[in-house]
């Protein structure tokens, strides 16, 4: 190799733009080569240097602010900040940085602080440094152990103190028992880290976490929490976490003590109630919120991805296999779709209810398809695919159709005609940047995009296109990641955006952000809006369904559906119930809404 | 361990270790999330009482396994980009992970040799590194082309590498 060549190569791999085939010459010449080894050390450290002097703002000549040197490691301490964990995942952008120095100190805090935590007191008698076992595994649960091996749990998977659980994303799922039988449950994209050796407790990072017990226990159940302690003496209590610097705390049996630095005395909660912990504004919040957890009417069709509500109450429901039919009366009709075994990836009805849009996804000759529901025929397919679901967007008159295609190193947004399935334009994002989630307008005029720039967070925003050129209209600056869905009021003057934790709610006419939604600290798989626009429905990663007034952003009722994520909404027409699906194994559940006043 | 509390001995190889991990992740946000997952590793195995004889090869070795742990689960999304190959994942943590004799980079030489570079390149520099702008912002900043910023950065890069190598080598005689 010349050495023009090694340093094209070695640069390329310092930016991240090594091309397969120049991955795989740069390896075998590091692997053959002492010398190149030598110098790429070399230059990770001059890297290295140069990501020193950003932190310190020291590259473009002007002075620093203060007297500080990037070689001063207590100047440094106060400027290294913790990130949030993945997803999901992930999350945080440059100035996250300030924060890693309070979750190090924190973490130490933590460490160091062994008295008082009760939970994980029983080790196993065969392995005393056994704590706990994990007794349910659905979808992906890994452990990283302290000294940084990473392993896959299935039950019987014996846990030890310091060990970092964490769940995978869609419907992962884990329960873990100690050898007193209290369990944590954990949702999806959690990740809980088990107290040091002689210490005890957990910590929770980001996600739902979910404690019961089942008989009385002499000390209180205790979780950690990034600057504030949990103990909870009761049967049930639910942790969800989105962000570092927020938490809440839910008490379904029992109560709560949540004790900060600087609060000896400690926040009780009761039975029944909650409370919202977020670090940096300094807030305490104390709530009660109705939950709801008896549906008005249990469907059936746990496969189902659409739901339409069809004139003289009946209720119609599709999978890409099966249409079926429920009537006022509880009786239910069937009719097949199409031959697959399984109910395929996702679905979706036109406005009118007479054509259903479908496809199965996982056979690499599926397609999407229409059916005509009245008709009960195929209409045609269109020629293209989705690897996930939030991946596509139909015209509510089911004139175009937009999909999102990726490959190894960009994002292809395709718009298709969707009378005739032929293609019109295609558009690529450019390289660092990523789609998450489409939807369309009601007027069938717009289409949004959810642009995400990966670790520049500043840059995210919703793109408004036209669903026939892929012209960029117009863009809502969201500032924030990760974006996962997104739906237009009915009358498409707002577009509601899903981040996890927060619902940012936009004016699109005026490109203005007209509110922020936060406090039900999770991740969002589905939106709705009632029929008049007065509530915004969110389905979340643990199976609740949160309701909020539109008009102000409060919080009305929190429905708890199902244990894994709801993807399935849809408020009748009289927005006095709304339908519950995709939870995973559960049926379409119905539920009453309550009656809000015109704003 | 080589001197002072274990986060000191991470801050100072902080910039190294976050280096290693952006060849590997290519992706600024998921270097500093698996960063901060190894500190957390770092900082409670060296607090848990073991004598550990080098931090440096010991913490390298704990962000290895992190960056690992972070392409496996890549492989199993594949949401956004395609994972670096595991070869040359091995390839470049074999290097990675390999001690040197000799002195490392150490900033305030680097700092030297940043103070000749001329102010407009130097904003590039800032406009990359603090900034975290892609070629095409940089290019529409400073009106060319994408492909010349990166040629223009990399050429700047190699040309500090060159001057803090000189500067250590003469500093070894002195």
């Amino acid at each position: 190799m010349t050495p023009e060549r090694w340093e094209e190569l070695l640069q390329a791999c310092l930016d991240g733009t090594l091309d397969e085939a120049q991955e795989g010459e740069f390896a075998r010449w590091l692997r053959a080569s002492p010398e190149a080894r030598r110098q790429l050390r070399s230059s990770l450290q001059v890297e290295g240097g140069l990501l020193a002097l950003a932190r310190a703002r020291c590259l473009a000549g002007e002075p620093p602010a203060s007297d500080d040197s990037p070689d001063d490691a207590s100047e440094e301490r106060s400027r290294i900040v913790p990130m949030r964990g993945t997803n999901g995942n992930s999350h945080a952008a440059f100035d996250g940085w300030r924060r890693l120095a309070w979750g190090l100190v924190a973490l130490a805090a933590t460490v160091l602080l062994a008295a008082g935590w009760g939970w994980f007191r029983a080790p196993s008698p065969v392995d005393p440094a056994v704590v706990a076992h994990v007794l349910e595994v659905e979808g992906t649960l890994e452990i990283v152990t302290p000294s940084g091996e990473v392993r896959q749990a299935q039950p019987g998977y014996s846990l030890r103190a310091g060990d970092t659980l964490r769940t995978g994303d869609g419907d992962s799922y884990a329960v873990v028992e100690d050898g007193q039988k209290r369990r944590l449950e954990l949702s999806s994209e959690t990740i809980v880290r088990l107290a040091d050796p002689g210490s005890h407790g957990v910590q929770l990072t980001q996600g739902v976490l979910r404690g019961s017990t089942t008989a009385p226990a002499p000390e209180p159940f205790v979780v950690g929490i990034k600057d504030a302690e949990v103990r909870v003496q009761g049967d049930r209590f639910v942790l969800s976490s989105s962000a570092a610097e927020s938490v809440r705390v839910d008490v379904e049996e029992g109560k709560a003590q949540v004790v900060r630095p600087g609060e000896p005395k400690g926040i009780e909660v009761e039975s029944g109630g909650s409370i919202l912990i977020r670090s940096e504004a300094g807030d305490t919040i104390l709530e009660r919120v109705p939950y709801v957890t008896e549906p008005r009417r249990v469907l059936g069709f746990p496969g189902a991805w659409a739901v339409w509500f069809a004139d003289g109450g009946d209720i119609l429901a599709a999978s890409c296999r099966e249409l079926q039919r429920f009537g006022p009366n509880g009786e239910v009709q069937k009719t097949p779709i199409s031959t697959n075994k399984t109910d395929g990836r996702l679905a979706a009805f036109t406005r009118d209810g007479r054509t259903l849009l479908a496809f199965h996804g996982p056979r690499p000759d599926d397609r999407f398809f229409l059916w005509d529901v009245t008709g009960r025929k195929l209409l045609r397919t269109i020629d293209a695919r989705v690897a996930e679901r939030q991946f596509y967007a139909l015209a509510p008159d089911a004139s175009w159709l937009a999909t999102v295609d990726k490959d190894a190193s960009k994002f292809v947004l395709h718009l298709w005609d969707a009378a005739t399935g032929a293609e019109r334009t295609c558009v690529t994002v450019p390289a660092e940047a990523h789609i998450d989630c489409l939807t369309a307008a009601p007027s069938c005029q717009e289409l949004a995009a959810g642009l995400v720039n990966l670790g520049r967070k500043e840059h995210n925003s919703i793109r408004l296109l036209d669903p026939v050129t892929g012209e960029t209209r117009g863009s809502l600056p969201t500032r924030a990641y990760p974006l996962t869905v997104m739906q237009y009021s009915p009358d498409g003057r707002y577009l509601a955006a899903g981040i996890t934790g927060q619902v940012q709610l936009w004016d699109v006419a005026r490109r203005e952000l007209v509110r922020t939604i936060r406090g039900f600290e999770r991740v969002l798989l589905s939106l709705a809006f009632s029929p008049d626009g007065t509530l915004l429905a969110g389905g979340t990663q643990d199976g609740q369904v949160w309701l909020w007034d539109v008009a102000t952003g409060e919080e009305v009722q929190v429905i708890q559906a199902g244990a894994s994520g709801v993807r399935v909404l849809a408020f009748a027409p009289d927005g006095r119930s709304l339908i519950t699906g995709g939870i995973k194994r559960q049926p379409l559940m119905q539920w009453d809404v309550p009656r809000r006043s015109q704003g | 361990m080589d001197d002072g509390t274990p986060i000191k001995e991470l801050l100072r190889y902080q910039g190294e270790f976050l280096a290693y991990l952006m060849a590997i992740t290519r992706d600024y946000s998921a270097a500093e999330e698996v960063f901060q997952n190894a500190a957390v590793v770092i900082i409670e195995g060296a607090t848990a009482g073991e004598p550990i004889r080098n931090f440096r090869a010991w913490a390298k070795e704990i962000v290895r396994r992190q960056a690992l742990y972070y392409l496996r689960k890549q492989g199993q999304q594949a949401k956004h980009r395609r994972p670096l190959d595991l070869d040359l994942f091995e390839a470049i943590s074999d290097a990675f992970l390999e001690e040197d004799d000799g002195p490392g980079v150490e900033v305030q030489a680097l700092r030297r040799c940043l103070d000749k570079v001329p102010a407009p390149q130097r904003r590039m520099l800032a406009m990359r590194y603090e900034g975290r702008a892609s070629f095409e912002q940089i290019a529409e900043t400073v009106g060319t082309t994408a492909g010349a910023v990166q040629r223009a950065l990399s050429r700047l890069r190699k040309a500090l590498h060159d001057c803090v190598r000189t500067a250590l080598r003469t500093e070894e005689r002195a």
